[in-house]
């Protein structure tokens, strides 16, 4: 058992508490409190005061799929032979012992959603981990976590990828794909369910109807790569004719239809905006995105995307949205318990909470100041860093 | 005649910090800066009680206003041919760009724009060359699309390195290897040094404007800027700067703390960031958010910078702060967005700190300037507060 006791905890969930315990024993959260009696047999932590924090979670990045400190030839990324690639999984392009999981540990990120790359309408399916532990295994928190999609795959990207895949190069084309998809998991769905065979044409189209198949089961999310109104709108007309859940991951623009995102129950992946992205490629870019989108009831998690920007410097993004706005708790709560909805693993993480896995950080200062240090991260309640 | 009252006045000069001070404007310029708080009658006072006041801050190392890959026809790099130095950045340069307007409101005054050439990364290439072209000093307060250009042969923009080196291995060009970059650049130094030599009766026929430009570099009219990563490229350029002789300054350096105390004997100049990219191939795997302060420790003159937009200009303030949290002394870091740039873009006498002549380009801050979440008062340039609520009633 461990304890970290005369910590500023700041909960997520249910307030602050100055001069407050952790009681941690088998990895979970035990106790949380001003006046917890501390076991003889506890080996003790002190705070000295500090911040102790629920370790942050980034909803979209690319750690151990995109190699660093190698040149882009190794990377792993985007399979961009066919714009539909659905019968991927994140899972098999990962190296767990990437330099990426440490600069989480750096930032006090504990828990990461790994997705295959845009360059695909449909790319794979992406899988929720933590940034350490003993094994592989032990690691992974649920996979798959989602379905990754990708609206601009064709409209943007088509000069790029044009060789390998001409088609689609609209927005029209990627509509259609994803449609055509839909409709083909449905009627498998349906085959299946009568005890028939669908009619495939090759197996990883079957593989790809399957994970399809989750989707419209709402078993997983499709978890979509998306950045304007016209492009949300046209995934709405398809969870109208569908039924799935998604996320908007990007969501430059999202806050101009807020109210539509929050009658609807569709989350947002926000960012990242500390990198070359952040310029407004849009002309209805706003730093004070976060802060509308929060107040009109949306659940709003941030991402880096990393490597586009280092997921070490997750929270930095949270105070560019509190500089310009945005309450801090709603910002605390956008790197812990909002990120752990959007991941469906809110029983687990996203809070100093009794029966929650002790995932946490303890910073020199308020984790939304550039200058507060990290200085001890504990998964499962065990120390890390 | 204006006087602000009551603020905590970081010269970043060499009156230090001084604590309740009145700065006096007159015009465009700043008049002096007093320790005490009775100034004539007929100023017009601005209360910064509570307030810390830095001089406006300047990035050294920018790309803004200057289209690349995403945000409309990239327009930064002439991958046509890697030697162009009669390119210039502001011939690229577009006073509209809306970005700029955030960057102003941000504190930054003062950018030394230079060609691009953002960090190639994963299946991105961008276009680049080897000898780039020239970098000029602007303002950052633009109206009706007038820019004031505080210098404009500021520096000639140099690329090595991994790059470069992708960038026209793809292409099937040359240079395609470390050795042919240093060549190429040695070859056309070598070439505007025999140019000068010919030079004793001039024809039109013999005038070259890439020999021109490189030869002022070698006549040391500004510095060469010197976008470089590893030791071994960084050893290259020393080597090129004791074989020709030119003022040399070098930018992201980001392997430079593996060899602090060499650069610092040198006194070459760093212009180091951004701290925040990822270790986007073997050339950056060794970055290292200790970079500036050990560069500092060993006495190199280290300036910070943004290279926006791989990371945006307008956070250049609290890239300062994430440098001070990881060892570069707060003062130190406070000059090397201010002071330090202004130097190094030979704009010193203009911009750069709080003091006596100077431009009255300075940021009022509600809080730690370095900080993120503090607020902004008021952006003064020239006199006239630009950006902030200090800013409303201006017209």
């Amino acid at each position: 058992m461990i304890v970290i006791k005369n910590a500023k905890i700041l909960t997520v969930t249910n307030g602050e508490i100055d001069n407050g315990t952790v009681l941690v024993e088998n990895g979970k959260i035990v106790a949380v409190g001003q006046n917890v009696p501390i076991p003889e047999s506890a080996e003790v932590v002190d705070a000295a005061g500090k911040y102790l924090v629920p370790g942050f979670i980034d909803c979209h990045c690319h750690v151990g799929i995109v190699p660093e400190e190698v040149d882009w030839e190794y990377s792993d990324v985007n399979e961009t032979t066919d714009p539909v690639t659905g019968h991927l999984r994140a899972i098999d392009g990962i190296d767990f012992s990437d330099r990426g999981f440490a600069d989480a540990i750096d930032g006090g990120v504990t828990a990461l959603l790994i997705h295959p790359g845009s360059a695909n309408v449909i790319g794979g399916t992406d899988i929720a981990v933590k940034s350490w532990g003993p094994s592989v295994e032990d690691r992974i928190l649920r996979n798959p976590a989602g379905m990754k999609m990708a609206w601009t795959a064709g409209g943007r990207r088509a000069s790029r990828q044009g060789k390998n895949q001409p088609y689609p190069t609209t927005r029209m084309g990627v509509a259609a794909i994803l449609r055509q998809y839909l409709f083909e998991a449905r009627e498998y769905l349906k085959k299946k369910e009568a005890g028939q065979e669908f009619p495939a044409k090759s197996v990883s189209q079957l593989m790809t109807l399957e994970a399809l198949a989750m989707v419209l089961k709402r078993e997983i999310p499709a978890r979509i790569h998306s950045m304007t109104p016209r492009d949300f709108q046209a995934i709405i007309r398809l969870q109208d004719e569908f039924g799935f859940d998604f996320t908007i991951e990007h969501g430059d623009e999202a806050h101009l239809i807020a109210p539509e995102l929050a009658k609807r129950g569709i989350g947002v992946v926000y960012g990242p905006f500390l990198g070359d992205r952040w310029v407004p490629m849009f002309p209805n870019s706003n730093p004070q995105a976060a802060k509308i989108l929060a107040e009109s009831g949306v659940l709003v998690a941030f991402q880096t995307d990393h490597p586009v920007i280092s997921i070490r410097d997750l929270r930095l993004q949270a105070a560019i949205c509190v500089k310009h706005g945005l309450n801090p708790d709603d910002a605390l709560k956008m790197l812990t318990i909002n990120a752990a909805k959007i991941m469906g693993l809110d029983k687990r993480i996203g809070s100093i909470e009794v029966g929650k896995d002790a995932d946490f950080t303890i910073f020199s200062d308020h984790p939304l100041l550039v200058k507060a240090r990290v200085e001890q991260v504990y998964i499962n309640g065990i120390k890390v860093k | 005649m204006i006087a602000i009252i009551g603020g905590r006045v970081h010269t970043c000069g060499s009156r230090g910090t001084i604590d309740r001070a009145t700065i006096l404007i007159d015009g465009t310029k700043i008049v002096d800066v007093l320790e005490r708080a009775d100034v004539p009658s007929d100023c017009q006072i601005v209360n910064a009680e509570g307030l810390e006041i830095v001089p406006g801050f300047v990035d050294a190392h920018s790309h803004l206003g200057i289209p690349t890959e995403g945000l409309g026809v990239p327009d930064a790099n002439e991958g046509s041919d890697p030697i162009t130095p009669h390119l210039r950045a502001i011939d690229a340069f577009d006073p509209f760009e809306p970005y700029i307007e955030r960057v102003l409101q941000s504190g930054v005054t003062t950018v030394g724009l230079l060609p691009g050439s953002s960090v190639s990364f994963g299946s991105l290439i961008e276009e680049i060359g080897v000898i780039t072209g020239m970098g000029s000093v602007i303002k950052t307060f633009v109206r009706e699309g007038r820019v004031t250009v505080l210098r404009e042969k500021a520096g000639m923009k140099f690329a090595v390195g991994a790059h470069p080196k992708r960038f026209f291995a793809e292409k099937k060009a040359p240079p395609a290897t470390r050795m042919n970059i240093i060549g190429l650049i040695r070859e056309n130094l070598e070439a505007a040094r025999l140019y000068s030599l010919k030079k004793t009766s001039p024809t039109s026929e013999d005038f070259n404007l890439k020999k021109e430009l490189l030869l002022e570099l070698l006549h040391r009219e500004f510095p060469a800027r010197v976008h470089v990563h590893t030791v071994r490229d960084i050893i290259s350029i020393i080597g090129l700067q004791t074989e020709f002789g030119f003022d040399l300054v070098l930018d992201h350096v980001t392997e430079g703390y593996m060899i602090a105390d060499e650069l610092a004997r040198r006194n070459v100049p760093c212009v180091v960031g951004p701290l925040t990219v990822t270790r986007r191939g073997s050339d950056l795997k060794n970055i290292s958010l200790k970079n500036p302060a050990v560069l500092a420790k060993a006495g190199v003159k280290v300036a910070l910078t943004t290279d926006h937009p791989t990371f945006p200009a307008g956070y250049l303030p609290f890239h300062a702060g994430i440098a001070v949290r990881e060892g570069l002394d707060y003062e130190m870091a406070l000059k090397a967005i201010t002071i330090v740039p202004a130097e190094i873009l030979g704009v010193a006498d203009r911009v750069g700190s709080i003091g006596k002549g100077k431009d009255a380009d300075m940021v009022l801050f509600h809080g730690d300037p370095l900080e993120i979440i503090s607020e902004i008062r008021g952006v003064m340039v020239d006199g006239q507060f630009v950006a902030g609520s200090l800013s409303q009633g201006n017209s």
